[in-house]
């Protein structure tokens, strides 16, 4: 075909143009999902004709004529819908999905228009739009006039700016052929005029009255317009069908001769740029009027859909942010340092006292604050999910209604970032594995024959709690037990608990699923969960009755920036430990140590035989000592590992830093850590203590 | 070939006097706390905070296989901008004392001697003289990925 190799991308824009396109496209994904859901919804219809329509707009400014082709017949197709002469179904649904994945795929490499392979697919949808346009295809109505009729109010404001950007292009003529300036004035005035000038054309045919409001206020002219057009209507589509018509032969032949005039006359495109920016902010700004009085009229209580990005905002690259937030803990750091001296110096001195007390109200209240720039709502990684989700709920053919809430739940960037994965998982698992295989099994069981699956996330004592629920055929313990066995992962001397049982499917290697699909079912999936889960300061809860259904929780810190250590002695060096895995120290007596080949390597401690962890994990060149004055035992899951160590120091919330790259082989240190005097600690990977002792 | 100037950040390990470049180095602080991590070279003494960044710092002295001295108000450590697997990275390098910031110019570098260093080949650009004294100039990133470090890596990755 080749047809797209001539494109020639507006490199200056490109970046600008993809932060934005893929706010639209998220926006699309997730309305697209809703609208699955409720198909008649106008409102999703409209927003998501609205985005496609802006993404065309869009990539006409970097010239992406690819990008501007699928969103055009894109946006032709949800025309259709939203002015009810197509329902929505689901081929519908898929169509528009594809849309956005190959514009994201589009926008992801610039250059990805030369790939051919791509292009094809592409070409195939673009067929398959049309299809399914056609269908609903009735003579055509323009836009201007179906505005008038059928929309809601402001509906019409964004109408009306949309037939400026329509006519950007065409006007870019003057720009070429003049000086900038002059060029810029004309396109001004006749991107201004045009959009005068549609209704005024078509006003001919109908009342006097109008033409001495149009020009004026938008809204009042809607609601003239509505009202005048309403009698009349069938002639006017009629004659803004002409005009339309003509429109549209000038926009082609303007644009042939721009695209060929643009490319021989540099010097103006920085005014062009300019200008262009103030007509894309200009339709943003009356978008957003648009959007904003959309969503007061709206009275339905359902969660606001499709509003997106306001200029209320500002966009702030992570890295400044994160050395804010670092920053800001290195002033902790100091502050406690010059509060200790304070302190121990000049005890007397009150009024220094309350000036430092003074000062720390303040440097918690920045530090909350800076903290909080980082949090950011779990809205985007639950709308990944949806997707994910919603195709293996088709690629399996079950029938499982999939439930979000709580997604406004805030976390901490860096957090959110590692719990797509975990969650992706456990969706996965609860649609395939959880859900039975058929309708009719559930019914057997006296269940609802559609199925269902929840995520929902919550803020509860300072932790963030993201539960995955299916109320399909729950854990069997019998056959967990008898697999766990089969894979020798568990002694089977020992006598387990339910509790425990419903663990072992946390553990490496181990899954029950018959078929290995691409789904789930590789027995990779669960203890992944566990282990990233682990990784952020976390825990993975298992909750389930059989046949009734089961629910996994992600227990995790809010962010994990800082955490809550207990310091020790190991050696004569503090390390630092999570405080959440430690259960207990305790001092040993003689009798509680089991010895093998003359090396104490167990403690038992009440009914307890524990493994023990020497310091030679850690150190090299290092004699275990013949008196161990302290172990620390710590849990992770159902397991426990004791540590001798020499001292406890204290308790205290320290500032994770991660290991540098220099250091990453130091599999025994998860992280490392600047305490309250300024000194660097290492923190002890409690996931190693565990590995090692496994393979050992 | 012009004659180009460069500067240098002279600094001393015992009688011996060496030389970085100047765009190499970052700043130079006093002798400070350093807590050392487990299994890592002899060299590496640890980790240090540097202002909320947390670097490692090596001993030049037992880099080049000197006798370890003990540290004083002269030890100085200077922290350096290295390249590590292409990124860089800030690295702290503690020597006895540090000099001057001195001026070079070409003419009066020489090669480096084939044999005859405890360093390896490959660490010095060349023998500056300056005036009376000789200054051995080292290339930093040349010093850090060497052998040991490249041998710790792959142990690790092994095990």
């Amino acid at each position: 075909m080749g047809k797209y190799d001539e494109i020639h991308i507006e490199e200056d824009f490109w970046n600008d143009f993809i932060v934005e396109a893929f706010e639209h496209i998220d926006e699309i994904e997730s309305n697209a999902m809703s609208l699955e859901q409720n198909p008649d919804d106008m409102e999703i219809i409209h927003t998501m004709f609205r985005a496609f329509h802006t993404i065309k707009g869009l990539s006409g400014f970097v010239e992406h004529t690819l990008i501007q082709e699928v969103a055009h017949k894109t946006e032709t197709l949800m025309d259709y819908c939203r002015k009810g002469e197509l329902a929505v179904n689901s081929n519908i649904v898929d169509a528009i999905l594809k849309s956005s994945d190959y514009i994201k795929q589009l926008c992801n490499d610039m250059n990805s228009f030369k790939d051919q392979d791509l292009v094809d697919k592409i070409e195939k949808l673009l067929v398959v739009l049309e299809e399914l346009a056609n269908v609903g295809e009735k003579p055509p109505i323009v836009e201007v006039a179906t505005a008038a009729e059928a929309e809601p109010e402001p509906e019409v404001v964004v109408e009306e700016v949309e037939t400026v950007v329509e006519v950007q292009e065409p006007v870019q003529e003057p720009v070429s052929e003049e000086t900038p300036e002059a060029g810029l004035d004309a396109f001004a005035n006749l991107v201004f005029e045009v959009k005068d000038e549609e209704p005024q054309a078509t006003e001919e045919e109908v009342e006097q009255e109008i033409s001495a409001e149009l020009p004026a206020e938008e809204f009042v002219i809607e609601t003239e317009v509505e009202e005048a057009f309403e009698p009349v209507s069938e002639q006017v589509i009629e004659t803004v069908t002409e005009i339309k018509e003509v429109i549209e032969n000038i926009e082609t032949e303007i644009k042939e001769k721009v695209e060929a005039a643009v490319v021989v006359e540099k010097p103006e495109d920085k005014a062009l740029k300019s200008f262009q920016q103030e007509v894309l902010s200009k339709l943003k700004g009356t978008n957003q009027v648009a959007e904003n009085s959309k969503t007061g009229a709206t009275q339905n209580g359902s969660a606001p859909k499709g509003v997106s990005v306001n200029e209320e905002y500002m966009k702030v690259a992570n890295y400044k942010i994160d050395h804010l937030v670092e920053m800001m803990g290195e002033l902790i750091i100091n502050q406690s340092l010059i509060e200790q001296y304070v302190a121990a110096q000049y005890p007397d001195d009150k009024q220094l006292i309350a000036n430092m007390s003074g000062f720390l109200r303040i440097t918690r209240e920045l530090q909350n604050l800076s903290m909080s720039l980082r949090m950011v709502s779990l809205k985007s990684t639950f709308q990944k999910i949806n997707r994910i989700a919603r195709d293996t709920i088709q690629e399996l053919g079950k029938n499982v209604e999939f439930v979000i809430s709580g997604e406004n739940t805030e976390i901490d960037r860096v957090v959110t970032d590692k719990l797509l994965d975990p969650l992706v998982h456990l969706i996965k698992n609860a649609i395939s594995h959880g859900v039975e295989e058929t309708s009719d099994d559930r019914i057997k069981d006296g269940k609802d024959p559609r199925a269902r699956v929840e995520l929902c996330a919550y803020n509860k004592r300072g932790k963030i709690f993201i539960e995955v629920k299916d109320d399909g055929r729950g854990i069997d313990t019998e056959v967990v037990y008898q697999k766990a066995l089969e894979k020798g992962v568990i002694d089977p001397s020992k006598v387990y608990s339910d509790a425990e049982i419903k663990e072992f499917i946390l553990l490496p290697g181990f899954s029950t699923a018959k078929v290995v699909d691409n789904i789930s079912g590789r027995g990779v999936g669960m203890d992944v969960v566990k282990t990233q889960i682990l990784k952020i300061g976390g825990k993975v809860g298992i909750e389930s009755t059989l046949h009734l259904g089961s629910v996994f929780t992600l227990e995790v810190p809010v962010n994990n920036s800082i955490m809550n250590g207990t310091i020790i002695e190991l050696n004569k060096q503090h390390f630092v430990v999570p405080t959440i895995n430690v259960k207990e120290f305790l001092q040993p007596k003689a009798e509680q140590w089991i010895f093998t080949k003359n090396h104490r390597t167990m403690i038992r401690v009440r009914d307890n035989i524990i493994p023990i962890v020497p310091a030679s994990v850690f150190f090299k060149n290092v004699k275990d000592e013949e008196h161990v004055p302290l172990v620390m035992i710590v849990e992770l899951g159902q397991e426990l590992r004791a540590v001798p160590i020499t001292n406890v120091i204290n308790r205290q919330e320290v500032v994770v830093k991660p290991v540098g790259e220099e250091f990453a082989h130091l599999n025994f240190i998860s992280g490392m850590s600047i305490l309250g005097t300024g000194k660097v600690s290492l923190i002890l990977d409690i996931d190693y203590l565990f590995r090692k002792e496994i393979k050992e | 070939m012009a004659d180009t100037d460069q500067k240098l950040l002279t600094f001393s390990l015992g009688s011996e006097g060496y030389g970085v470049s100047i765009l190499k180095v970052k700043e130079i602080i006093g002798m400070m706390e350093i807590t050392p991590v487990p299994r890592t070279p002899e060299f590496i003494k640890g980790v240090i905070n540097l202002r909320g960044k947390i670097i490692p710092v090596m001993d030049l002295r037992t880099k080049f296989g000197m006798e370890s001295q003990e540290y004083n108000e002269r030890t100085c450590i200077i922290v350096a901008e290295v390249l590590i697997n292409g990124a860089q990275k800030l690295l702290g390098v503690v020597v006895d004392m540090v000099s001057e910031v001195v001026t070079i110019s070409d003419s009066q570098i020489e090669p480096p001697p084939e044999y005859g260093t405890a360093i390896e080949h490959n660490s010095i650009l060349g023998i500056g003289k300056i005036k009376d004294r000789v200054v051995i100039i080292l290339d930093i990133d040349q010093v850090f990925v060497c052998d040991e470090v490249v041998k710790m890596l792959d142990n690790v990755r092994e095990g």
